[in-house]
């Protein structure tokens, strides 16, 4: 499946993103942070709509520009910028609340072969992460590059 | 020289260094967002690295 992807922007660590969805609702500006979790090369994924008034990323934002797909293939290319540059990291991500969690799930089920083609995906339950299963409830999501 | 398909259609896409974002470099601009995900992974238990040989 090939789904076009917005531009996108960084400053130079290749951890911060920005890209401007353009839909039937303008243009949202969109940023991507990977937010180092823990010392141990785990980085978290918070991805939203930028508050023109604070600059404050907001996850809960509904958009309805009418581009999801292009949005999603846009974030797992920004992936790909960060691991090219992070090539041991782990990267987390789960929703704020559970319909964002959803949300993403329903993204890796949408990108799955692409995306396990490149990544290992992991999903969540309790205090363990299993092998990505479409179809399956996770609390968050786990992606490592996969390099041959 | 790579053509526009070629381009659109490699894994990692370009990226231009914004020198504007620097000022955001190293900075958590959702700091609940890490709040968030630091109670959810306290106490998980990662994969093993499977790009280490020792995996």
């Amino acid at each position: 499946m090939r789904i076009d992807k917005y531009a996108l922007k960084s400053e130079s660590s290749l951890t911060l993103f920005e890209f401007i969805s353009e839909g039937k609702k303008g243009a949202i500006r969109k940023r991507i942070e990977f937010q180092e979790a823990n010392e141990n090369n785990l980085y978290n994924l918070a991805f939203g709509d930028i508050n023109t008034d604070t600059g404050a990323i907001d996850d809960l934002a509904v958009s309805e520009n009418g581009d999801t797909e292009k949005v999603l293939a846009t974030v797992v290319g920004a992936l790909y910028a960060f691991f090219d540059r992070y090539p041991d990291a782990f990267v987390y991500a789960t929703g704020s609340t559970s319909s964002r969690t959803r949300l993403y799930r329903m993204g890796i089920t949408c990108f799955y072969e692409e995306m396990v083609s490149g990544f290992y995906i992991y999903g969540q339950v309790g205090k363990e992460f299993y092998k990505f299963e479409i179809g399956k409830n996770y609390s968050g999501f786990l992606a490592q590059r996969k390099f041959d | 020289m790579k053509t526009v398909q070629e381009l659109n259609e490699k894994k990692s896409p370009i990226v231009t260094i914004d020198p504007a974002l620097e000022q955001y470099r190293g900075k958590v601009l959702f700091p609940k967002k890490l709040e968030i995900a630091k109670e959810m992974l306290k106490n998980a238990k990662l994969p093993p690295n499977m790009n280490r040989s020792n995996a």
